[in-house]
């Protein structure tokens, strides 16, 4: 019985968002918002969907699966939302690097807010302009 | 009519504001909602297969959910070089 409950929330809650996601794609604005809302779907729709079949199917064969749907959806999506969205990136200001006016701050330049955490971990990030130069070049 | 099936019935209504932004504006806003659609299709088929009781079907789901991704990879590659 309890299960049967658990089952039904995990599914509606899938439901949900997927209807949220999908009119979210519809009615945003950007590209950008758009995959915001493509996001939605994926990650909690799917989940919430594949959770609940696997809930209810159990420790079978069909559970497995649709625990390896989840799991894939879950690992591949990130990247296909990253790709789209570089892609209409180049596609709009016809490169990938900021342009100096959109006000980017870059780990290894001042003003940076995580600056000191930055330095501590010994992560830097390479110069923007650096990079530009080498292009043209 | 189980509750799989209404399920399935709400999702598949979801597709439908996915194929209106494939079929207007920019073009990776287009690839945007066919990536959209590939997963609401990916949940419509899980929630056939377990409200029909043919739960091989899931393979199904399965195949499209590897298969969407490499073709909207593929998409995004294109678009970002080529056009």
């Amino acid at each position: 019985m309890i299960a049967l409950w658990v089952v039904r929330i995990l599914l509606w809650a899938g439901i949900v968002a997927v209807v949220t996601g999908s009119l979210g794609i519809l009615f945003a604005r950007t590209v950008f918002d758009r995959l915001h809302y493509a996001g939605l779907v994926s990650s909690v729709g799917t989940l919430g969907v594949a959770a609940a079949v696997a809930v209810h199917e159990g420790w079978s064969q069909a559970g497995i699966k649709c625990a390896l749907i989840g799991l894939l959806i879950l690992f591949t999506n990130p990247v296909l939302t990253h790709a789209t969205a570089r892609a209409a990136r180049v596609r709009r200001y016809g490169k990938l690097m900021p342009e100096p006016q959109e006000r980017v701050r870059f780990l290894d330049q001042p003003g940076y807010v995580g600056e000191d955490e930055t330095r501590r971990v010994g992560h830097k990030r390479r110069n923007p302009a650096e990079h530009l130069e080498a292009e043209d070049q | 009519m189980n509750f799989w099936m209404v399920a399935a019935t709400v999702t598949t209504c979801c597709l439908i504001p996915c194929g209106v932004v494939c079929m207007r504006g920019e073009p990776e806003e287009r690839l945007v909602g066919l990536e959209g659609a590939g997963n609401i299709l990916v949940i419509v088929l899980v929630l056939l297969a377990e409200g029909m009781h043919r739960l091989t079907f899931l393979d199904l789901p399965l195949t499209l959910a590897l298969l969407a991704f490499g073709g909207g990879l593929v998409f995004a590659r294109f678009l970002e070089r080529w056009m």
